[in-house]
């Protein structure tokens, strides 16, 4: 039965992907994915996942400067809004180099539990508590900050608590201790 | 500046140690600082210990006091009017409270019990002679000592937790008055008031410094620093006082305990891996969002079904119930009234 549930995730990850990355809320209650046939559960973690991925090189480094790969690659649920490399390069000259700085970490800690949320968040269920509150839902951050997620066309746009900006991005990437979304800007932390 | 402030506290003890003397007794220094603004005290307090740990006027003055063998009042008095009581309060690791009830006169003879051991003794030779401090942990003996003792070079050294010198400025220390003044307008963020409620005993106050104080409610002394995830804290500092006992939320129990090489500790929305040798943290292992509880409304920020995979199946949103995953809990929230009624499961 896992196994028929995480095959279906993995199809809705594919169906994002064919339509632009953000999936639309599946029918039926609670996000709950369909039975279908076929796939495996991902073995790798989030924090295997960013470390092998080419375009969240900067993130990686954070996390692990932070002392953050731990919790990414526990048991513990976790859904991460994974800044890209283009995001990074948005911020401001020597910023993201500043932020890995020793005396910096602090700082850097509140902004990476900025982008992590409790729990396991599809980009379906994302959809769909979009839906369900009439253009607006809310994700409460392990940072103590919250984020709001609304529509923009077709698009998923995630606004920070100061107000920052960014859109949801590629597919989410299931991994066997979370769930990954591509985000194009970088978040503050409240 | 700074010389300033030094020379104001040597001075003040070299006036109060007569003063005490002469008046056989009362000394007004009880009074924990007496009617001056507590940040005007914190700075006076800190420069005037570290002036007196280096130049040992502070400890000849003392044995000069007791080889008089004054009445215990006035060494009573002597001892609150010391400038560098605030900042080895500071750094000295907490022990374990027995009880919430625990009254502020009964914490100051603790303390003056631990001043006067053999090991704080050999502690403060040993900073006199300018020679690092090499942390060394006795069985049973608390190893979370925190407060500036073994702050990364460039880092402030002023019993505030090797906090950067911009951010020093904004902080109070242990032991010292709070000026409720400075926190209006200022909340501790919802995250965080799940596990920090007022007490009739105590109350706790927030200023965006990242730490939460613990204040007495009839003395305003701080009692508690907390320090928040992100507030100065990361891997390879200390973990602050307050954190000799395993505390790891119980559904984290089963991944996360005690080790000979490693401890666990919980603290401000995190439970940190902590060496058990050096008492530095090691790394952060697990992050909760708190805030989630049964009897309470389901708070802003869980709009979304977020269950793990392997718990789907069995929990979907309904007409009746929703379900929503939090620090390693699974909740019922009726659909309804969006009232949390219990915890389903617990993720071990």
């Amino acid at each position: 039965m896992k196994r028929s549930l995480f095959a279906a995730a993995l199809l809705l990850a594919a169906c994002g992907r064919e339509e632009g990355g953000n999936v639309a809320a599946p029918e039926g209650n609670g996000g709950a994915p369909p039975a279908a046939a076929g796939g495996e559960q991902p073995k790798t973690n989030l924090q295997q996942a960013l470390a092998g991925s080419a375009d969240h090189k900067t993130l990686a480094n954070a996390v692990q400067a932070a002392g953050l790969a731990e919790t990414l690659s526990g048991a513990q649920p976790y859904t991460l809004f994974a800044p890209t490399e283009a995001a990074f390069q948005k911020l401001p000259a020597g910023a993201a180099d500043g932020l890995l700085a020793p005396e910096a970490k602090g700082q850097l800690v509140t902004l990476l539990t900025g982008h992590i949320v409790p729990g396991m968040v599809t980009a379906a269920d994302l959809g769909k508590a979009i839906e369900r509150g009439k253009g607006k839902a809310q994700l409460a951050t392990v940072g103590g900050g919250t984020l709001t997620f609304g529509r923009d066309g077709d698009a998923i746009v995630v606004t920070d608590g100061a107000g920052g900006q960014a859109r949801v991005t590629g597919a989410e990437r299931l991994a066997s201790n979370g769930v990954v979304h591509d985000v194009d800007g970088v978040l503050q932390g409240k | 500046m700074r010389n300033l402030i030094l020379l104001a506290g040597t001075a003040a003890l070299a006036i109060a140690v007569p003063a005490s003397a002469e008046k056989g007794g009362k000394g007004g220094g009880h009074g924990q600082g007496g009617g001056k603004p507590a940040k005007v005290e914190h700075g006076g307090g800190q420069g005037g210990g570290q002036q007196a740990r280096a130049a040992k006027p502070a400890k000849a003055a003392q044995h000069s006091v007791r080889a008089e063998r004054p009445a215990r009042a006035e060494r009573s008095a002597f001892r609150a009017e010391r400038p560098a009581r605030v900042e080895r309060r500071a750094f000295r690791a907490e022990r374990p409270q027995r009880g919430e009830r625990r009254t502020i006169r009964d914490e100051r003879r603790h303390d003056t019990f631990v001043r006067r051991s053999g090991e704080e003794r050999r502690d403060f030779r040993r900073v006199g002679r300018d020679v690092r401090p090499v942390p060394i942990f006795r069985p049973g003996e608390p190893r979370f000592v925190g407060f500036d003792r073994f702050c990364p070079p460039g880092l402030a050294k002023k019993g505030n937790g090797c906090l950067p010198p911009g951010q020093a400025k904004k902080l109070f220390a242990r032991g010292q008055r709070i000026d409720r003044n400075w926190f209006e307008g200022y909340r501790i963020p919802v995250a965080y008031q799940g596990f920090y409620r007022d007490t009739p005993e105590h109350y706790y106050s927030y200023d965006d410094s990242g730490y939460i104080y613990r204040a007495d409610r009839g003395s305003d002394l701080i009692s508690a620093i907390i320090p928040m995830l992100g507030g100065g804290f990361g891997i390879g500092q200390p973990l602050p006082a307050g954190y000799d006992a395993y505390n790891v939320p119980y559904p984290y129990r089963d991944d996360y305990y005690d080790t000979d090489e490693s401890l666990y500790r919980y603290g401000d929305n995190a439970i940190y891996r902590v060496d058990n040798d050096s008492g530095l943290i090691e790394g952060i292992v697990a992050l909760l969002g708190g805030g989630l509880n049964v009897g309470q409304e389901l708070p802003d920020g869980y709009d979304a079904y977020n269950l793990p995979m392997e718990y789907r199946d069995e929990y979907q949103d309904g007409d009746d119930y929703n379900y929503r995953y939090a620090d390693g809990n699974i909740y019922q929230v009726d659909a309804k009234t969006q009232m949390i009624q219990a915890i389903v499961e617990m993720l071990a």
